[in-house]
């Protein structure tokens, strides 16, 4: 907005004008994720609505400490007694009533939009509002206008024209639904037509382009559920959150104070997020519909002359600019420049992104809740990950690529997409903060600096696709661009896909502190096998190997880290386009072709030789420490020496990507990640393979002779072992070479800004052609190879560690929670069903007296089958009560323990006494009921109270 | 309906409906306006007034966007006519309400009915023509414009009978007058 072009002409772009339907515009998929975004939240907050409850009262009473435990005492508390758990859960989940009704609710929500959706143009068209056109045409030129205005823009079925009474500004509206659309224009347009006839047209040509884009049934789509969701969701929803805040009692105060308070926001949150969103969207429309309607005979003055009255922006510019995010229409200088230089349709803008991020998590939060799933780090295969890839790559994806695109074609700066995913990473992580999974009970999660995490690793996604998309645009020479580009998106997918199945499956764990917790039983969930203790471990290595491991932990990630140098490999093997591209010249509509095309783009002999050299050398390294364990033998027993052959294999592994990727970053001059990626993963892949062998064949060199026995090529559990090490190291290397080169190749892309590019110098095509095709393809099929074989053997083999062993924590020591913990484990033991097994049992024992003949009352005889049915219920219920958690204070616990068993007992004995018929045993066994109850039951219930009460008290 | 309330008699001597007093001088001054008056006229005059005051903010998805530059006359006209209207009835209420009873049944019935404009004192006449240049000015109409169409209300407003054209309320057709762009304005209510 700095300049205003009064006139389009003198407004001549910097590039040449690019098509801009050159590359999808993802705007559709927005609106998709919008109206998926409103339907999981739905889902999510009709379950509140309908009582499902999202408390973690069963937590709590199965003994964790979500207040103030760290992450491995809270799984741990959860897995000791997750039978009971799981359980507590299913008794407390919803009803049958509850998922009738919540069924219902949703069909209701669904058939409210769907209703409104065909009553909003009925509503808008209404006769008191509009007339129909002919009523203020009585000669017919107005509709002859029209209608050749509709075949200008092709459509093949007119859309209906009123004129909306008394409006008087210039302007029309089109709404409808599928196959009935509606054009309103204003009273004040039809009056101006004689004045202004092209204005008329421009303006009416506009609206059709709406028609003819699509825009109308999906924008209505929107706007109807949306308006229902606010009334049969969100309100009931607002309703019900209030009310949990308001009937709270004091002891859960301080645990679900802020889950309430975060319900609110998520509320306020949605609003936000939806009306952004959608002006957003409705904002990138209309652009396409002015390009359309200028391209369908429009005239440019009409938006000429808007935008000389808007002025240009004064010192209310922060003001202005607020107030435009939330409006359909941008502002009409954007409009007016965009005629000529649709930039604005190619720009990367953070508000789309991060709203994108935001809306993904949500979705993914809400419509697959992982439940105790997030705690226990169990995989769990749903279709959310793919899906949310889908969409994160439909939206941020194609616009990275667009925007590459487009500074291609216009020979401007290629952006660099570091800063996009930087949006898109901080709404994945606002997204997150919104809704309860991570903080839980608490205000905010124990280690909300783990969100930087999935902050970063957003970022690396967006810039690696930034980079690889200039290089196969640079290179595609083969039909449309689309074809292109659909290689790195596939790729942008695969990456996303692993990005949020790694941050689904271990943010709990992260924002837990597990990332930094050096203690034994952290480290065991690596290292059980290694034979270490903790104290053997230095605590960095303990958070780089906690990362690594756990993006290693699935064929996805490990699939996704091949592709992050592979793709760039490939790109770079096409070699530039020789000559013009037919879709560069359909795209420029014969333009002046822009230098960048058939330009060298990006020289990988380099970095590839210096990747070949040190991978070599590392052959040689490891040749030597191998030998000198041969002939010294510093290391004792032979497993020992295995140990640190695995570890010195992995090392070199590790140490040659890293050095080779810092190396190529350092010396490259653009394209520093790429290069950085490309030449660290080609170092990892020649060292690796070069060791396996060197591994494989050291039985038959004397010299190297460490571990195997023969000259045979091994097998068996630990050449399995070093094998799968070694797999895990190159996946691990590419990790830390982008970890590495990443801030490296940021800072001199920094530097690269403020200095301007140098221009490649020309490399020899003609020799370096099939050379490059060679290497890559090498590079290529080893890599896969691997990759598949590992992955293969990896699946096939016995049941192995895949998994982080959780189970391996039930031992771990619970430390002593705080009093306001405590009563909270104390209510929720009772509330989840204690308090109902000691009712129970106070019941039958209450029967079981008065079934007992009284001495002062001849009359009251034994009761034979009342007293039966008391004893078995105690009976029933003392057992029932095993598979019930414990209570929640081990000093009370004892006393539970002990008083079940003798109730029990003593229930037995009054069984047996009943069918001996001995019926003088039986008030002693009636009296053992009491005094159970009075020295054991009363005491624990006691106790609870004045545990609870401390906890109040104490806030 | 609109029709009915548009001939409807004020039991007022020499007064005329602001929406006919519009109509005269836009099918005078600007007859490409009248099919916008007659969309205008549709309404009752409260709606009308909070249309016009109101104007066309409304940012709707899929319009062609807000900030045209249509000045029309038809809404200076009717606002400055509304604003002299309504302070000549304040006026009448300060005497009603001295009057009693009688006076308040007749402003509350007056409510509903298509607001009037009496006969004006020459101050009134200048007040009026005033008006109609200020609110031109907040519509964008430049001075010499506004100007014009201030005075060719207050000329119309104060032409001698005999000047009129023959077209009134009593023909019943008020609502058609813009089909006889010459008409003037119609006789007074009785």
């Amino acid at each position: 907005m700095s300049d205003l072009p009064l006139d389009p002409t003198a407004a001549a772009p910097a590039g040449p004008r690019v098509d801009q339907r050159v590359l999808n515009a993802g705007t559709t998929m927005r609106f998709v994720l919008l109206l998926v975004l409103m339907l999981a939240s739905s889902a999510w907050m009709l379950r509140s609505v309908v009582g499902f409850g999202t408390s973690n009262m069963c937590a709590y009473a199965a003994g964790a400490d979500l207040l103030d435990g760290d992450y491995v005492t809270i799984v741990a508390a959860l897995l000791d007694q997750y039978d009971a758990l799981q359980a507590c859960e299913a008794r407390h989940g919803p009803g049958a009533l509850g998922q009738w009704l919540y069924a219902g609710m949703f069909l209701l929500l669904l058939a409210a939009a769907g209703t409104l959706l065909w009553v909003l143009p009925l509503w808008k068209g209404r006769p008191g509002r509009v007339v129909p056109v002919e009523m203020v045409d009585s000669r017919g030129d107005l509709r002859a206008e029209l209608a050749a205005l509709v075949a200008a823009a092709g459509l093949a079925r007119a859309p209906r024209f009123v004129v909306a009474s008394g409006k008087a500004g210039a302007n029309a509206v089109t709404f409808g639904r599928p196959g009935r659309y509606i054009i309103s224009l204003n009273d004040g347009l039809v009056v101006r037509r004689a004045a202004d006839p092209r204005g008329f047209r421009t303006i009416v040509l506009h609206e059709l382009a709406h028609i003819r884009n699509g825009d109308v049934t999906i924008a209505y789509a929107t706007v109807a559920l949306w308006r229902v969701f606010v009334v049969v969701v969100l309100l009931p929803y607002l309703v019900r959150t209030v009310e949990i805040l308001v009937r709270l009692p004091p002891e859960l105060r301080r645990g679900e104070l802020p889950l309430a308070t975060r319900n609110l926001l998520l509320a306020a949150f949605m609003v936000v997020l939806v009306y952004l969103a959608r002006a957003d969207v409705l904002r990138s429309r209309e652009i396409y519909a002015d390009l359309d309607a200028l391209a369908w005979g429009g005239d440019a003055e009409t938006w000429r002359r808007r935008s000389a009255a808007e002025g240009r922006p004064g010192r209310v510019q922060a003001f202005a600019r607020f107030a435009r995010l939330w409006s359909t229409h941008p502002s009409w200088n954007l409009r007016l420049r965009s005629l000529t230089d649709p930039a604005a349709l190619f720009d990367l803008q953070a508000l789309p992104v991060f709203l994108a991020g935001a809306a993904t998590w949500l979705i993914m939060h809400q419509l697959f809740p992982r439940g105790l799933a997030q705690w226990s780090g169990k995989q769990i295969d749903t279709l959310a990950t793919p899906v949310a890839a889908a969409v994160l790559t439909g939206i941020v994806g194609v616009a990275v690529c667009r925007s590459v695109t487009h500074a291609v074609l216009t020979s401007r700066r290629v952006p660099s997409g570091l800063r996009t995913g930087l949006w898109l990473g901080a709404g994945l992580a606002v997204g997150e903060l919104t809704t309860n999974r991570l903080a839980v009970n608490q205000w905010a999660p124990p280690h909300p600096e783990a969100l930087l995490l999935v902050v970063f690793a957003a970022a690396l996604v967006t810039w690696w696709t930034a980079q690889c998309a200039e290089l196969w645009v640079r290179a595609w020479r083969w039909g449309s661009i689309r074809l292109g580009t659909m290689v790195v998106l596939a790729a942008t997918w695969l990456l996303f896909a692993a990005l949020l199945h790694w941050w689904n499956l271990f943010d709990t764990a992260y924002a837990y502190g597990w990332l930094f917790d050096t203690s034994d039983a952290a480290v065991q969930l690596f290292l059980s096998r290694s034979g270490m203790t903790a104290s053997e471990i230095v605590p960095a290595v303990v958070t780089a190997f906690v990362v690594v491991g756990s993006v290693a932990s699935s064929p996805l990630e490990v699939s996704a880290v091949s592709v992050l140098w592979l793709v760039p490999l490939l790109g770079w093997a096409l070699g530039p386009a020789r000559g013009v591209p037919g879709w560069v010249s359909r795209a420029l509509k014969g333009a002046r072709v822009p230098t960048m095309i058939g330009a060298p783009h990006v020289d990988l002999r380099r970095p590839l030789l210096i990747s070949a050299l040190t991978g070599v050398c590392s052959w040689g390294v490891f040749t030597a420490a191998m030998a000198s364990m041969h002939l010294w033998s510093p290391i004792g027993g032979a497993s020992q020496r295995v140990l640190v052959s695995m570890v010195l294999c992995a090392l070199i592994v590790v140490v040659t990507a890293l050095v080779v990727a810092v190396v190529v970053a350092v010396l490259t001059e653009r394209y520093q990640l790429l290069a950085a990626l490309v030449s660290g993963g080609a170092a990892a892949v020649i060292a690796g393979v070069g060791i396996f062998f060197l591994l494989g064949t050291s039985g038959c060199v004397p010299l190297l002779r460490t571990s195997a026995v023969s000259c045979s090529w091994p097998s068996g559990t630990a050449w399995r072992g070093v094998s799968f090490l070694l797999f895990y190291a190159l996946v691990a290397a590419l990790l830390i070479v982008a970890a590495v080169a990443a801030p490296v190749a940021a800072l001199r892309e920094r530097c690269r800004r403020e200095a301007p590019a140098p221009v490649p110098t020309a490399v020899s095509r003609v020799r370096g052609f099939d050379a490059r095709r060679v290497v890559a393809a090498v590079l290529t099929v080893v890599s896969v190879g691997s990759t598949t074989a590992f992955l293969a053997v990896w699946h096939s083999g016995p049941p192995s560690r895949r998994h982080l062993e959780f189970a391996d924590l039930v031992s771990v020591r619970q430390p002593t929670p705080s009093p306001q913990v405590r009563t909270l484990q104390a209510a929720a033991w009772f509330h989840s069903g204690g308090g109902e097994l000691v009712d129970d049992i106070l019941d039958a024992y209450q029967r079981a007296g008065s079934a007992l003949p009284e001495a002062t009352d001849p009359s009251r005889r034994l009761d034979e089958a009342r007293l039966r049915g008391a004893c078995t219920d105690i009976h029933t219920t003392a057992r029932r009560s095993d598979t019930f958690f414990r209570v929640p204070d081990r000093q009370s616990q004892e006393l539970w323990s002990r008083g079940l068993d003798r109730l029990e007992k003593a229930a037995g004995d009054c069984l047996r006494v009943l069918d001996e018929g001995d019926h003088t045993l039986l008030v002693r066994t009636v009296n053992e009921f009491s005094a159970t109850i009075n020295e054991t039951l009363l005491p624990v219930m006691r106790r609870l109270i004045s545990i609870t009460r401390a906890g109040i008290a104490s806030q | 309906m609109t029709n009915d309330m548009e001939i409807r008699q004020v039991n007022t001597e020499g007064r005329y409906q602001i929406r006919n007093i519009v109509r005269y001088v836009i099918a005078d001054v600007a007859p490409e306006e009248l099919p916008y008056l007659d969309g205008l006229c549709r309404f009752d005059d409260k709606t009308i007034l909070r249309r016009l005051k109101r104007g066309d903010r409304s940012d709707e998805p899929l319009g062609f966007g807000l900030g045209d530059l249509v000045t029309l006359l038809t809404p200076i006209l009717w606002l400055a006519l509304e604003e002299t209207a309504r302070r000549a009835a304040d006026a009448a209420v300060d005497g009603a309400v001295r009057q009693g009873k009688a006076g308040l049944r007749r402003i509350f019935k007056r409510r509903k009915e298509p607001m009037t404009v009496p006969p004006l004192t020459p101050e009134q006449l200048a007040d009026l023509r005033r008006r109609v240049i200020e609110v031109g000015a907040r519509h964008g109409l430049e001075l010499p414009a506004a100007e014009r169409l201030a005075d060719a209300l207050v000329v119309r407003l104060v032409l001698p009978d005999g000047d009129r054209p023959a077209f009134g309320p009593a023909r019943g057709d008020a609502g058609q007058a813009g089909d006889d762009a010459t008409g003037g304005l119609p006789e007074p209510h009785v």
